[in-house]
């Protein structure tokens, strides 16, 4: 190594080597990218109508998840998971490195598991014809569900996969709670390695957006997108929302000494992960929080960039949108309006495509018929990665180039 | 006065409060009267029918009055009891304003029996599918149940009661026996 342990905590120079994407736009790292900048956007407004979601392009599972047992025993979101976290190990090129992946450390942000629709509806029809016996409903769930589905429903078992298939098998945590989970991933992993508790760590998350429970679940709420597809910032009170997007999208984030020492060249330098729970009880908290984590994110050049996993949410999209306007020299991407929201998954998202950005030397165009989004021009420094949840915490991190 | 840091500098953590609510009891002192005394919390489940089920019996908290009932409402009770105990031995912060971070566990999270069929039976048609349950979801008359059965939503409760500070971290409920659990899986 070139360098020892840090001479003081915190001070440990923290690199993102590898990245790994599997979405609605495509899988790894090209197809994403030339699918951005054809300004493409894959949404599927039939399958669920009349709510839109942005499906997962099709990939082959068995290139990074070889045995059928395996992707069988996974559920789908699982599956997309494991798959993105393979891509990722493959750009670190540790893939298969008995040695590192031995201790490399792995943070996942994490949902829940889908239920078995068919059980579900017969059940409740069989309920509505009269079965109320009190065994009733224990003895369909007994007969009818799969015995491994609960296993396959747990949320740490995205983890249990990729150590299984992958054999990534250092400390392992898995965080849950939404969209601030896929914060906490990054945040929580960083400052592991920045105080020398950690050498490197893949962290990620998962969603399969094609599910009709977790629709029901933000329909509560009257949360989805409905009818017609509107880019984020057009969506204004009356189609307020998010379409939800499968996606996977996972990082490998490493020492700066670490990944010299074994040759490897990295995408971005991850500089800061900060994150806040803004009450949200009255207007304006929201955007006071925003630029309350901005001003912790360390040194910021004039006319950077912002990758924002903003919703389309609201009363958070208008308050975002507020805190957007206080830097109206920065150049705004939302990854919602491309991918969907993919709920834990959208802040690694918003990483991956901001580390991928600085290794290209360009900032993907805009797609926003609002003006909102403006073009930039010359090459991003730094890129900053605003994640506001739907319904409660907010994250931003700070990633830069590599001179 | 004793050390405040290790060998290697670092600070030593103490434990200044502690809360507990399980199958045996309510509280520090209920807990330890009964642990001491040879008692188990382990007897035959209440709380929800256990007809046709091969287990029967389970260490339950079955004596806090949790309505409208699902899991995720009684975790939250429960997580309010032990808070509120071990805030108070630590006689730190003030109320509504503790002084750090909050980090929990909790199990996974989705929409229970009880609110599914109540959505079924708010269905009219006969022989319905899931799209029927999307289209009697939304419109505001369940409202409540988005926030209940987010992730978050237990964390999110005890950051606004408690006053803690920052984003909460919810931890899953951790797999170091993944192992175990696969073969079980296959088999």
């Amino acid at each position: 190594m070139t360098e020892a342990k840090p001479s003081h905590p915190g001070s440990t120079e923290v690199w993102i080597t590898g990245i790994g994407l599997a979405t609605s736009l495509g899988e790894g790292l090209d197809a994403n990218w030339e699918a951005l900048n054809a300004r493409r956007i894959n949404i599927d407004e039939k399958g669920f109508a009349p709510y839109i979601v942005h499906p997962l392009a099709p990939v082959n599972f068995d290139t990074q998840i070889p045995k059928k047992g395996d992707q069988r025993q996974m559920e789908g979101w699982q599956r997309i998971g494991t798959y993105a976290a393979g891509l990722a190990l493959d750009s670190a090129g540790v893939k298969g490195n008995k040695e590192i992946l031995g201790r490399m450390d792995m943070i996942v942000a994490a949902g829940g598991g889908e239920r078995d629709l068919a059980v579900d509806c017969n059940i409740l029809n069989l309920e509505a014809k009269g079965n109320s016996a009190p065994g009733f409903l224990n003895e369909r769930l007994m007969n009818d569900l799969r015995p491994t589905l609960f296993l396959a429903q747990l949320s740490n078992l995205l983890a249990g996969n990729i150590a299984i298939v992958h054999g990534v098998t250092g400390s392992s945590r898995t965080f849950m709670g939404e969209e601030a989970a896929g914060v906490d991933a990054a945040r929580i992993a960083l400052a592991r390695i920045a105080a020398g508790q950690s050498d490197i760590a893949l962290i990620g998350g998962s969603q399969n957006g094609e599910r009709k429970d977790l629709l029901v679940l933000y329909e509560f709420g009257d949360f989805n997108l409905k009818d017609k597809f509107a880019p984020v910032w057009a969506r204004r009170q009356s189609s307020a929302g998010f379409a939800l997007g499968s996606a996977g999208a996972f990082l490998v984030i490493e020492s700066r000494a670490h990944a010299e020492a074994r040759g490897a060249k990295p995408y971005a330098r991850l500089s800061n992960v900060v994150a806040d729970l803004a009450h949200r009880k009255h207007p304006g908290e929201i955007t006071a929080t925003l630029e309350k984590l901005w001003s912790k994110l360390g040194k910021l050049e004039a006319k950077g960039a912002i990758i924002t996993g903003a919703t389309g949410a609201e009363p958070v999209t208008s308050e975002e949108r507020a805190f957007l306007g206080e830097h109206p020299d920065f150049a705004v991407r939302a990854t919602g309006t491309m991918f969907g929201h993919t709920m834990e998954t959208q802040f690694p998202l918003g990483l991956a495509l901001a580390a991928l950005s600085l290794s290209r030397g360009a900032l993907f165009p805009p797609n926003d018929p609002t003006g909102l989004e403006v073009e930039m021009s010359r090459p991003p420094t730094q890129i900053v990665v605003v994640g506001a949840g739907h319904w409660r915490g907010e994250g931003m991190a700070l990633v830069e180039a590599i001179k | 006065m004793t050390a405040s840091r290790d060998k290697s500098g670092r600070p030593i953590v103490v434990v200044t409060g502690m809360g507990v609510v399980t199958s045996l009891g309510a509280g520090q002192a209920d807990n330890w009267a009964k642990l001491t005394a040879g008692e188990s919390g382990i007897r035959t489940i209440t709380r929800f029918p256990i007809e046709g089920l091969k287990t029967t019996m389970a260490g339950t908290v079955d004596f806090v009055p949790v309505e409208p009932f699902s899991s995720t409402d009684l975790s939250e009770r429960l997580a309010d009891i032990a808070t509120e105990e071990a805030i108070a031995q630590s006689a730190i912060g003030s109320k509504g304003d503790f002084p750090g971070p909050l980090f929990l566990a909790v199990a996974p999270i989705e929409v229970e029996w009880p609110q599914r069929e109540e959505l079924g039976r708010a269905i009219s048609e006969t022989d319905f599918n899931y799209d029927a349950i999307l289209r009697v979801s939304g419109g505001g008359r369940y409202t409540g149940y988005h926030r209940r059965f987010l992730f978050g939503s237990v964390a999110d409760h005890l950051a606004e009661v408690f006053g803690t500070k920052g984003s909460p971290t919810d931890l899953a409920f951790h797999g170091m026996r993944i192992g175990r659990h696969r073969d079980s899986a296959r088999r």
